[in-house]
């Protein structure tokens, strides 16, 4: 038993001990016992804390205002911007089209392809802010 | 010191998942580094409650760790286990905020556990985990009682625990068997009645 006691945490058994174990019954239980006693001692400490992220940002903004430039946040102004480009282009578009039925359909349909691509972009770039929004109203 | 398989498997685990954290906290993931220190934050706690009495203190400390852990992140080459360099840290800081390190008592009351992760007889036996490490530091100098809590309650070994602290392997090991001991003798007793 004193030469368990000797070994390190983790540490392999050496082979004469571990054919010990298997023919000992109670260096066998006290082993186990022992093991189990010394796990459980450390266990408070592998639980992972909640940390917030918001304040976790914030404190290493003090120390580092750099990086507040990495934090990730929804720029909107473009993605309006581009909104407003695509219908007008659409609007425009239909004003100028010869009235055939293929160049409608093939507009109607390319527009809806583009408005498409277009909102689901927009929300798998910008998923973490909705993600985010979505976490705070059901926490209210 | 012959590692076993499962415990090599679960340290090249943990390191991988912390030098991911590393390297997306230093490009300025926040959320990175969140779960760095909610991996890490029960650790630190751990050692606040040793060497501080009231809540205010104990988180000063904890934040003023992590922002030495973050001011310092880039130096951290993984040449020991980042749980072994942040404790070092942790402890390196709390002795220089006490400067008393000479009158540092072993105070098994401070450490604060979630009563739900044991059953009765886990509390217990750490009940009896944390009575043998008392009595062990208890004929022990002073300075050598964080290797035993250290080893015990911070799931640290020999090595590690001398990388932190600075003591010889040798010394620490001879500690901590004398401490499994006491142990070995008050897991008997509960055992047999």
């Amino acid at each position: 038993m004193n030469q368990y006691l000797a070994l390190d945490k983790g540490e392999r058994l050496p082979c004469k001990l571990t054919t010990h174990i298997l023919n000992c019954p109670s260096c066998r239980k006290e082993i186990k016992t022992f093991a189990h006693a010394e796990k459980i001692s450390s266990e408070p400490i592998k639980i992972p804390a909640q940390v917030d992220v918001e304040e976790v940002r914030k404190i290493v903004a003090q120390i580092d205002p750099q990086y507040k430039a990495n934090k990730p946040y929804v720029s909107l102004g473009s993605w309006i911007f581009f909104g407003v480009f695509l219908l007008l282009a659409i609007f425009t578009f239909n004003i100028l089209t010869i009235k055939s039925r293929v160049l409608i359909f093939t507009f109607y349909y390319s527009a809806a392809i583009a408005l498409v691509a277009y909102t689901l972009s927009f929300f798998a770039c910008n998923l973490d802010f909705f993600i985010k929004r979505l976490h705070m109203k059901t926490s209210q | 010191m012959k590692t076993s398989p499962e415990k090599r498997q679960e340290i090249k685990k943990t390191l991988q998942r912390d030098k991911r954290l590393i390297h997306d906290s230093l490009k300025g993931n926040a959320e990175s580094f969140a779960e760095l220190m909610s991996l890490y934050y029960n650790r630190v706690t751990a050692i606040g409650h040793r060497f501080f009495f009231n809540a205010a203190d104990k988180e000063d400390f904890a934040q003023e760790v992590f922002l030495k852990v973050f001011k310092n992140l880039s130096s951290f080459r993984g040449e020991s286990s980042f749980a072994t360099w942040i404790t070092k840290i942790a402890l390196t800081t709390a002795l220089n905020s006490i400067k008393r390190t000479k009158d540092i008592e072993f105070d098994t009351e401070t450490m604060e556990v979630p009563s739900n992760i044991y059953t009765p007889e886990e509390q217990q036996i750490r009940q009896l985990t944390m009575e043998a490490v008392k009595e062990a530091i208890n004929d022990l100098p002073k300075k050598y009682a964080i290797c035993l809590e250290l080893y015990f309650f911070h799931d640290l070994n020999h090595e590690e625990i001398s990388i932190i602290t600075g003591f010889p392997v040798n010394t620490i090991k001879s500690h901590i068997f004398r401490a499994k001991k006491i142990l070995r003798q008050k897991l008997k007793d509960f055992y047999t009645g």
